[in-house]
């Protein structure tokens, strides 16, 4: 054996190529610095601990890594460098690891924690290695400190859990796109085939009608699918949240939809007080009072001489509520969930819509943190929830 | 004979019955959008000798057509009706479900042509 630096049980071996004679003290002061300049050099903090968990040696990135002055180290039980909560169970592992040692990496599986001078925790690997010298066992720790890979795996898992999430959105839209853009398109093919039995038997009075019914369709078609584009687009785009006047937001929705409810003859009610305001993506919180506007609009009720529609909005304790009412056809009470997919229609009003503005609605306000519900089918009340962020 | 068309869709109305009375001039046709207010006239119109043919939309709000189908079933056990069932979906899952009910001759894609239905009197020797 060799005197004074020994070798582990295991394959440790301090310092291989290295010969030393008994007395070559000369020689024996020359490895010793060696190997100190070798364990300081090391890019981990290495300790030494003997059989009762004492500190007796550690090297100079010992103190990088957890703040405690080096010296300040040697003959403090290795617990210091433990989080309170687990360092009872430390002292068990360790005797329990004196029993039997091993060259081995610590609490495999396990989310480790050191703790530093300063109290607070960070997460670590570490490495053991048992060690038989003249005068007795010591365990050897190097502990890594692996805050930064942590930290980069945790955003890796948020970033694919955000990425499966959209793939997910992305296949379901590609889906129902396929599926329910077919409708219209075969009618329109149905509605070519009969104008040309028209034309060919020579019967010419109701091509007009059928082509103006083909063109309504095409165009609605066409606003479906730049509409199915936005709500694509809805999964994938953020914008920055900026301080929103809710008065005036609503009021500029409400000049675009003029034309639709001058076609409508609602009367819309308007209760926000002037001074309201929000923090939140400007865009989406246009388009989603735009379609929530425009649904009350379209749905209206041949049958009863006042039409209205009522928007109001106000912020409560933790959250921001905006309701739109109208006395409109209504939606049945079983629709209440489905109403919010993609495609769903309450009733086969010809010309009110293809099921993609509240489907919409539902992907700005969930992208929001909020949420979005039916909470009367008679009259039509919808209410949207935001979370109120700070600032407010 | 008796054609019945049910589809929420007015203008696929318009396309089925076009080419229903182009194929079968001599047919009587109804439409109903809301499939519920066909359930009284099919069982009513089932009973007689007539043959009685149903074109019927899958795809509606509310009552869809297979909605539709199970109503007719539990009002009676084999209706005496010839269920063609329309729809712009090409699921093969619609189509076996479709199928299974006893009343449904024939899964149509839309849009309904002539030709299909020249192909439904021939199959039937109309």
């Amino acid at each position: 054996m060799r005197p004074g630096l020994g070798h582990g049980r295991g394959e440790f071996h301090a310092y291989p190529g290295v010969r030393l004679s008994k007395d070559d003290s000369t020689a024996r002061e020359l490895e010793q610095a060696r190997f100190r300049t070798a364990l300081d050099a090391a890019p981990n903090a290495i300790l030494m601990a003997d059989a009762e968990g004492a500190i007796v040696l550690c090297n100079r990135h010992t103190q990088t890594v957890f703040g405690h002055p080096r010296n300040a180290l040697v003959g403090q039980p290795i617990e210091v460098l433990i989080p309170d909560h687990v360092a009872e169970q430390h002292r068990k592992h360790r005797a329990g690891y004196a029993q039997a040692p091993s060259p081995r990496a610590m609490g495999v599986g396990r989310e480790l924690l050191a703790r530093r001078a300063d109290g607070s925790l960070f997460p670590v690997e570490v490495a053991l290695q048992p060690v038989t010298m003249d005068d007795g066992d010591f365990v050897i720790a190097s502990v890594v400190d692996i805050t930064a890979r942590v930290e980069a795996q945790r955003t890796i898992d948020i970033q694919r859990d955000e990425l499966q999430r959209q793939t997910r959105e992305l296949r379901a839209l590609a889906r129902s796109t396929s599926h329910d853009l077919k409708g219209p398109l075969t009618t329109i093919v149905g509605l070519a085939s009969t104008m040309i039995d028209d034309l060919e038997s020579g019967d010419p009075r109701e091509v007009v009608r059928i082509a103006e019914w083909t063109r309504t369709l095409a165009e609605r078609t066409a606003d479906s699918v730049e509409r199915l584009r936005e709500i694509a687009e809805s999964s994938l785009d953020t914008h920055p949240e900026t301080e929103v006047a809710v008065a005036e937001a609503i009021e500029e929705v409400l000049v675009d939809l003029e034309a639709v409810r001058e076609r409508s003859g609602v009367e819309i009610r308007i209760e926000i007080a002037a001074d309201l305001r929000l923090r939140t993506e400007h865009p989406r919180f246009t388009s989603i009072t735009r379609n929530l506007i425009e649904n009350a609009l379209l749905h209206h009720d041949a049958q009863p001489k006042v039409r209205w529609a009522e928007i109001s909005a106000a912020a409560r304790a933790t959250s921001f509520r905006l309701t739109v009412r109208d006395n409109g056809v209504g939606i049945p009470e079983d629709r209440r969930e489905t109403i919010f997919e993609l495609f769903e229609r309450a009733r086969a009003t010809e010309g009110a819509g293809v099921g993609i503005g509240l489907a919409l609605v539902r992907r700005h306000v969930e992208h929001l943190g909020g949420s979005v519900r039916l909470e009367a089918g008679h009259p039509t009340t919808f209410v949207v929830e935001l979370p109120l962020r700070g600032g407010e | 004979m008796k054609v019945a068309v049910i589809d929420d869709s007015e203008v696929d109305r318009y396309i089925a019955t076009r080419a229903v009375r182009a194929e079968f001039p001599r047919a009587t046709i109804v439409e109903y959008a809301d499939p519920t207010e066909a359930l009284d006239p099919v069982v009513e119109a089932g009973k007689h000798d007539e043959p009685f043919l149903l074109l019927l939309d899958l795809n509606m709000p509310r009552v869809s057509g297979f909605d539709f189908l199970d109503q007719l079933r539990d009002r009676v056990a084999s209706p005496p009706v010839l269920v063609l069932v329309l729809t712009s979906s090409a699921a093969q899952a619609d189509r076996d479900a479709a199928t299974r009910y006893g009343c449904v001759h024939g899964y149509i894609e839309k849009p309904l042509t002539r030709t299909h239905l020249r192909d439904l009197a021939t199959s039937l020797a109309l």
